[in-house]
């Protein structure tokens, strides 16, 4: 049998896949995501009024 | 499943009764072991201060009314002379207060934040910052803490050895300098310093080892072994 | 058939309320630990007293009480308020002997804020508090937070039909996870993975506004657990504003976000359906207000004149709503400028924001934006029947997860647990308004108690009167409980008290 001195690509995307840091990175991703939109959106909002007081 | 699917127990009501003063016993012995073994009252038997308690019941005596919605702020007043004010002044009256140069006495709490623009510091003026002392030396509760942030230029710290903290009274600092309402750092209430003098040195502070609270300890960790292991007995066993 | 609980029930409950007073006398080692490295030997001893009463207890019970029945909706919501309400005597006790509470009931409170992840605070002399108790104050947020969350996903959402339109308004039998054991498991794990992730950007944050690492670390870890778990308690009596950062301001807001969010929502955040956070009808609810209150906000600030630079007004508003709104509590402005120099519009934004709270299955306290959604979706429903030919059917749905039918049962379910909830806060407020304090810093304070978000005027403070404090530890404890274990406890109670055991 030939000897593998690497792991294929597929078995290490799927083994990211499957952990749970990826779980937790696309968790912090989507909330910063979220967080972030809302901000931007009440800064147009504050904008809007300190523009008109 | 309900009791009465399953064949009722009934419990007589001495046994409820005993159930229930056998539980508030216990809860109140916790209770009692409290209030036992707290710190001695090192101030017990000097005469007390008036107490200067804050209530938001209390109507604010501010020259000039809160602001409202659709009320123009009150134009600045005089700002040249310096006034002395307390931590419960500047948050009473912000508006009055706004662009004024204060003069404020605290102790530096927390620690030095060092910045590019300088340095800051908390400063608190509350009982425990000069007049009482820290906890838990003594018993006389006077609420939170009230302070002031303020910005220190950096050359003005180096008198500061002694931060406030745990088991520590922090040097006691009297600046001047101006009030702002929202400070140009974005800061809110703040004081910038333009003056510094270190007015009372801190102190660090000892807390003797409680030898009765040490022992009640000993004993408990004692009991509960016991019991542990009793449990682990009774459990095997079962 | 009359509700009559007997000894099997008693023992039960008394043996897994039990288990809850051990493992709070286990947690209790982490502070020791602490006060050991520290030198703090007074609290050291405090914690290990504290510790070993809480396992001798809870090992007596286990002994004594030992049973293997299995345990009921109606011993598991009962145990959960028995341990709510004794588990704050324990753990009150190390705060006691810290000399920094005036009194037992303050200790009491104290705990029971921590837990139920309020926020409000009696604490004497904050800032010259040892560290270790400090940390007992915000790890027991991070215990009770964590708690509910898994009381809440287990006991409540195993109950299905029987609690389940109590509690979360909609009836839904949906756990996270095919079993309670993987949901609790990947609850922690979410926990323990977010706080490594969150303490280290704070202690980097916190570095750079200029502490020194260890209390960096110490500050950063303190202020997670009270953020991510929506509790409110800080390091410093000045809360946030200590830090005089806007950088700390910014990590912390997405953290307290992350704390809003139902665990629901981060499993399938996890699993990476980020089309989720669009189409959930909690998000959307939650995001609609934001936007509407903030506005409201603003335009208060903007009338009143209380900033004037737009960067300025975004950093402290935005922060304080998202506070209120995640009942977090956390502030960057002293609580009684809000009375004295944010006018009335802007203030009140806050109490409607901390009344309304965040998703159903978080820390998050409040009325809940499952509740408010199902509500306003039930009132679309309602026009479109009149507006509709009559012979029409109207079908309105809601996403959560999955698409779900709108049902009457749902809807006045969640108008019925509104109600209660606007009890909770007007009640609390009554009693404020009759030990003389104004109408507004009542409902205030009463509405920050019952929805667990904390952020305070003034009110509560360490002078106020007891009767006041005892009410708030109710409301603390209702509004964590949503109502429902109560009522079981309640119920316990009063059979035993009518005799029908």
């Amino acid at each position: 049998m030939p000897h593998r001195p690497y792991v294929r690509m597929e078995t290490l995307q799927q083994r990211w896949q499957d952990s749970p840091f990826n779980g937790a990175l696309l968790g912090i991703l989507s909330v910063a995501l979220a967080t972030g939109v809302i901000a931007i959106a009440c800064g147009l909002i504050a904008l809007v009024v300190t523009l008109i007081y | 499943m309900s009791s009465s699917l399953r064949g009722h127990k009934p419990v007589e009501r001495l046994r409820v009764l005993m159930g229930a003063l056998a539980l508030l016993g216990m809860l109140g012995s916790v209770v009692i072991i409290g209030e036992v073994l707290r710190h001695p009252d090192t101030r017990a038997g000097v005469p007390d201060e008036e107490p200067d308690h804050f209530d938001p019941r209390d109507e604010i005596d501010c020259p000039e009314p809160p602001p409202r919605e659709g009320q123009e702020r009150s134009p600045q007043g005089d700002t040249t002379t310096t006034v002395d004010v307390s931590s419960s002044d500047l948050y009473d009256c912000p508006q009055f207060f706004d662009g004024r140069r204060v003069r404020y006495r605290g102790e530096v709490v927390g620690a030095l934040l060092h910045r590019d623009t300088g340095v800051w510091v908390q400063l608190n003026d509350d009982a425990y910052a000069e007049a009482l002392g820290p906890l838990p030396a003594h018993r006389d509760y006077r609420g939170g803490n009230s302070g002031v942030g303020v910005l220190l230029p950096t050359r003005l710290t180096a008198q500061i050895d002694l931060v406030g903290g745990p088991q520590t009274r922090g040097d006691v600092v009297e600046i001047e300098g101006m009030f702002n309402r929202v400070d140009p750092s974005g800061e809110v209430a703040v004081i910038r310093a333009e003056t510094a003098e270190l007015t009372a040195s801190g102190e660090a502070l000892l807390d003797p080892l409680l030898t009765h609270r040490l022992v009640a300890a000993v004993l408990a960790i004692l009991f509960a072994g016991g019991m542990v292991a009793a449990e682990r007995v009774v459990a095997r066993r079962r | 058939m009359l509700f009559r609980p007997d000894r099997r029930d008693f023992s039960l409950i008394g043996f897994y309320t039990g288990k809850v007073i051990f493992g709070i006398g286990v947690a209790m080692c982490v502070p020791a630990v602490m006060a050991l490295v520290l030198g703090e030997y007074n609290d050291l001893t405090s914690f290990l007293l504290g510790a070993s009463l809480a396992i001798l207890v809870g090992r007596a019970a286990e002994l004594f009480l030992s049973t293997k029945e299995p345990l009921s909706t109606s011993h598991g919501l009962a145990t959960v308020a028995l341990s709510w309400t004794v588990a704050p005597l324990f753990a009150g006790l190390p705060l006691r002997l810290s000399g920094h509470y005036a009194s037992y009931l303050d200790a009491y409170f104290e705990s029971m804020s921590g837990f139920a992840t309020i926020g409000l605070t009696l604490a004497n002399d904050l800032d010259h508090m040892s560290r270790s108790v400090n940390l007992w104050r915000h790890l027991m947020q991070f215990i009770g937070g964590q708690g509910i969350i898994v009381v809440v996903l287990t006991i409540f959402a195993s109950a299905g039909g029987r609690i389940g339109y109590l509690y979360t308004g909609e009836g839904r039998e949906e756990k996270i996870l095919p079993n309670v054991i993987r949901t609790a498991r990947f609850i922690w794990r979410v926990a323990l993975i977010y706080a490594v992730i969150g303490t280290s950007a704070l202690w980097l944050s916190l570095m750079h506004a200029g502490l020194d690492p260890a209390g960096a670390l110490y500050h950063g870890a303190n202020l997670f657990m009270a953020a991510f778990d929506t509790g409110g308690f800080a390091p410093q009596s000045s809360s946030v504003a200590f830090y005089r950062s806007t950088l700390v301001e910014i990590v912390l807001l997405p953290i307290m976000t992350a704390g809003g969010f139902s665990f629901a929502l981060h499993y399938q955040l996890w699993i990476g359906r980020r089309d989720e956070l669009v189409r959930n009808i909690e998000t959307r609810t939650i995001a609609a207000s934001m936007l509407v209150m903030f506005a409201i906000m603003v335009v208060g600030l903007g009338r009143t004149g209380t900033f004037t630079d737009v960067g300025v007004m975004m950093r402290h508003s935005f922060f304080q709503l998202v506070s209120a709104h995640t009942t977090t509590g956390l502030s960057t402005v002293p609580g009684r400028m809000y009375v004295t120099d944010w006018g009335v519009l802007a203030p009140a934004v806050l109490v409607t924001a901390m009344a309304l709270g965040g998703m159903a299955g978080s820390t998050a306290g409040g009325i809940k934006a499952m509740r408010v959604g199902l509500i306003l979706k039930g009132l679309i429903r309602d026009v479109r029947k009149v507006l509709l030919p009559e012979d029409a059917i109207v079908v309105e749905t809601f996403h959560s997860s999955t698409r779900r039918l709108l049902t009457d049962t749902q809807v006045r379910a969640a108008a019925t647990v509104l109600l209660l909830w606007l009890v909770l806060y007007f009640g609390g407020g009554l009693i404020g308004l009759f030990y003389g304090y104004e109408l507004q810093l009542a409902l205030f304070e009463s509405t920050a108690a019952a929805s667990s978000a904390g952020l305070s005027v003034g009110l509560v403070r360490p002078d106020l009167e007891w009767p006041l404090k005892v009410v708030y530890v109710a409301q603390m404890m209702i509004g964590r409980l949503e109502f429902i274990a109560v009522f079981a406890l309640l119920g316990y109670i009063l059979a035993i008290v009518r005799g029908r055991v």
